[in-house]
């Protein structure tokens, strides 16, 4: 695998540099602290200007309350003023993202297609299934990390979800990620052992394939929740990599639960 | 307070003059099971003059908690869900909006609405006073895999609401494809 000589607009953590001096004007800083709603990524431009710029201080992110009736005080009006608030966050956290093709747009996710997004309604409807993987590692948001093998090899902690099922697990040979509880994900790793390729499908019957190991290399999917949409990645590692240095190598730490009697006692 | 059968309308701001905001909740009781249960998802659609979907940005669920216009807003409480509508915020381009539940179809047993018992919308003002209120009693639940509670629409200058109870066999597919709706 040779560098690429273009610059990489695949990797998410870089939209987190801010130049040093590149603050927001004060008269538009204040104009901000003042909007009381935020507004969607999608809205018109004038409502899209009032979303807080990635550096605002922290004190220009507590104006909910400022400028709307007295009416708002009340805990239903602060629940609403939060999850549009969240909701707003969410879409300026996706808006900052590097433009991503669709998975209708990409065949195979390879060392040149590394990278796919998928919409909300895709990232949060039924089951995603991945086909072709031997070993898959997760970790939900609350931290709580987890491995399986297809031969049903276990290490760390399941997520159980309310409907009674693993947040990310196998069914048979398929490993499968419950997508109505995406919110519950930070991410998850796809290892592939055999020959075969591996396929992801999802419910609006949209797949894309991951390639075997090939001249040393092997591709994990990463499967990676960023706001309210899942980020689809192919990540090359070397094929004679075990599954725990993978796991080490994408910084996935096992967690234990500890025993019951430890408890209050 | 009034209970509609399905079918029938509410006058909502003819009756409530100066009312620009209603909370809709929609809740259900699910049986228990120890195995892999059905989950329901609520799902908001904001529909065209067609009654197609203006975009997928104007869909409201737990994954997309704002509409575009910021005017439909997707909170929990009392009910299993509730939508904050503020009805002064809507585009003029939105005829209606449709609230429905989908059984999430999970690989794993999804189910249908066989387990659901007491499944309702009500509408409310802003301070929780019902307004209207649909009790959902439709028959061959097992079948059903996703349904239409209810819609706000538009009449004249009026918002209205409408009591459906309309079932889905064909799920959010089904659902998706009357819509307009792209998965």
């Amino acid at each position: 695998m040779t560098a690429p000589s273009n610059p990489r607009t695949d990797l998410v953590f870089l939209r987190r540099r801010i130049k040093p001096g590149r603050t927001q004007p004060v008269a538009a800083a204040s104009v901000q602290a003042a909007a009381p709603v935020l507004a969607r990524a999608s809205a018109p431009p004038a409502q899209a200007a009032q979303f807080p710029p990635a550096n605002t201080s922290r004190s220009a992110g507590l104006v909910l309350g400022r400028g709307t009736t007295p009416s708002s005080t009340s805990a239903r009006a602060q629940r609403l003023a939060a999850r549009r608030q969240k909701a707003a966050l969410e879409d300026h956290e996706v808006k900052l993202l590097f433009p991503a093709p669709g998975i209708a747009d990409v065949y195979e996710l390879n060392l040149v297609d590394r990278v796919l997004r998928l919409s909300a309604l895709q990232s949060s409807v039924g089951t995603m299934v991945v086909s072709g993987s031997t070993a898959i590692a997760w970790e939900s948001v609350r931290g709580v990390t987890g491995g399986k093998t297809v031969d049903g090899h276990k290490a760390g902690t399941p997520v159980e979800t309310s409907g009674n099922r693993e947040l990310v697990g196998y069914n048979g040979r398929e490993a499968l990620v419950s997508l109505r509880h995406v919110r519950e994900l930070r991410r998850a790793i796809f290892i592939n052992r055999s020959s075969s390729p591996m396929g992801v499908q999802l419910f609006s019957g949209d797949t894309v394939a991951l390639p075997p190991a090939a001249d040393g290399t092997q591709m994990v999917l990463l499967a990676h929740r960023i706001g309210n949409v899942l980020e689809l990645r192919a990540e090359p590692v070397p094929h004679d990599w075990p599954d725990i240095k993978i796991w080490q190598e994408f910084d996935f730490s096992m967690t234990h639960r500890a025993p019951v009697s430890s408890y209050g006692r | 307070m009034a209970a509609l059968v399905a079918g029938a309308n509410a006058a909502l701001t003819v009756e409530n003059p100066g009312l620009d905001h209603v909370v809709v909740g929609m809740g259900w009781d699910t049986i228990p099971s120890n195995g892999p249960q059905a989950e329901l998802v609520p799902f908001v659609v904001m529909c065209d003059g067609d009654g197609k979907a203006v975009s997928n940005d104007h869909l409201v669920f737990f994954n997309q908690l704002v509409s575009a216009d910021s005017s439909v807003t997707f909170i929990g409480d009392g009910d299993q869900e509730q939508i904050d509508v503020q009805l002064k915020l809507v585009p003029e381009d939105v005829s209606k909006i449709i609230f429905l539940a989908y059984v999430d179809p999970e690989l794993r047993g999804h189910g249908s609405f066989a387990s659901v018992r007491s499944a309702h919308i009500r509408v409310a003002t802003d301070e929780n006073r019902e307004l209207v209120r649909f009790n959902v009693s439709v028959l061959k639940l097992e079948s059903v895999t996703a349904m239409i509670f209810g819609e706000l629409y538009r009449h004249r200058t009026d918002w209205k609401f409408r009591a459906l109870g309309q079932g889905y066999s064909t799920g959010l597919a089904g659902v998706a494809k009357d819509y307009g709706i792209s998965l």
